[in-house]
């Protein structure tokens, strides 16, 4: 009797401890879908490092929100869902604030996402065994930019910089580079001689 | 490369994010959830960069080589950035043609959710 006593009493154990956990889950899982939703569209830029950061490390929901993320492309896209409330938040260029303002859109930017530093790898790169060394060099160039507005005032300001006309450089506009290995590819087929990336 | 983007224009700001009027004025709770989180994935970012970058493949489709050595932003500023210096960059774009008018930030940036 005594045996058959001690038997069940770690298996009964064991069936406790397993559905306290199965309570404690269940808990959590309840927790979290109780938790505001905000949809947030992003671009799969390096800009939005700090969303996958905030998703994957759980620091939204610590916060007290949940965050869903949709990827969609293009400032009109994203501006039509936010003013529709499809998604609550979305990413912004700043020359697009710029338009926006003049624009009167009921929007507000509420925080940055960063600027660039000394140590940043984006900017204009050329060929290695290219004669190019200073801006000065851009002069007659095939210079590749993206279509965003900021990639197209970097080239301008480099050619200011350099002293070179922009008629005097060739800007090459409408090359599809969103991929970071693509501007090196399209470097080495020799069509151009400078990407913005 | 050539010259990076801070060489030619020094601590450029990229991008912000934003929502609707009207969603601010019925969800404050949720902005300011929303970017406490997204302050504390600064801070994250800034002292667990390697980790940080490791999530960088599954949302771009990058290669973990590629995210290991892409250039990361300044995040010192907590989602702030001074007038100042964003009308420079505004004034840049006027200077190169590329917008036609000098309109003022103040009524469509609000930092007042940031913690």
């Amino acid at each position: 009797m005594k045996r058959f006593i001690g038997f069940r009493k770690p298996a009964a154990c064991a069936l406790l401890a397993g559905f306290a956990l199965m309570l404690l889950a269940g808990a959590a899982c309840t927790r979290n879908k109780e938790l505001p939703v905000v949809r947030l569209a992003y671009t799969r830029s390096i800009d939005d490092l700090p969303f996958f950061v905030g998703m994957e490390e759980k620091l939204f929901e610590r916060e007290g929100v949940r965050v869903e993320m949709t990827r969609l492309t293009g400032n009109t896209s994203a501006l039509a869902g936010v003013m529709r409330n499809d998604i609550q938040a979305a990413v912004i260029g700043l020359p697009q604030v710029y338009s926006a303002a003049g624009q009167s859109i009921p929007i507000k930017v509420v925080a940055w996402l960063g600027r660039t530093h000394p140590g940043t790898h984006c900017g204009l790169h050329v060929r290695k065994d290219a004669p190019i060394y200073d801006l000065e060099d851009l002069r007659g160039k095939r210079i590749a930019v993206s279509g965003d507005v900021s990639s197209r005032m970097v080239v301008y300001q480099a050619l200011e910089q350099g002293g070179v006309a922009a008629e005097d450089a060739q800007i090459i506009l409408g090359l599809e580079m969103s991929e970071p290995m693509q501007h090196e590819a399209v470097l080495k087929t020799g069509k151009v001689d400078v990407v913005i990336a | 490369m050539l010259r990076s983007f801070n060489d030619i224009l020094p601590g450029y700001v990229f991008t912000g994010v934003y929502f609707s009027d009207r969603y601010l004025a019925s969800h404050a709770r949720e902005v300011r959830a929303f970017l406490r989180g997204l302050v504390r994935s600064f801070e994250f970012i800034k002292t667990n960069e390697a980790a940080a970058r490791r999530h960088i493949p599954k949302y771009t489709g990058v290669s973990d080589d590629v995210a290991r050595k892409c250039a990361l932003r300044d995040l010192s500023g907590g989602g702030r950035e001074p007038f100042e210096m964003l009308d420079r960059q505004r004034d840049l774009l006027v200077k190169h043609g590329l917008f036609k008018n000098k309109e003022t930030l103040k009524g469509i940036v609000d930092y007042q959710y940031l913690p």
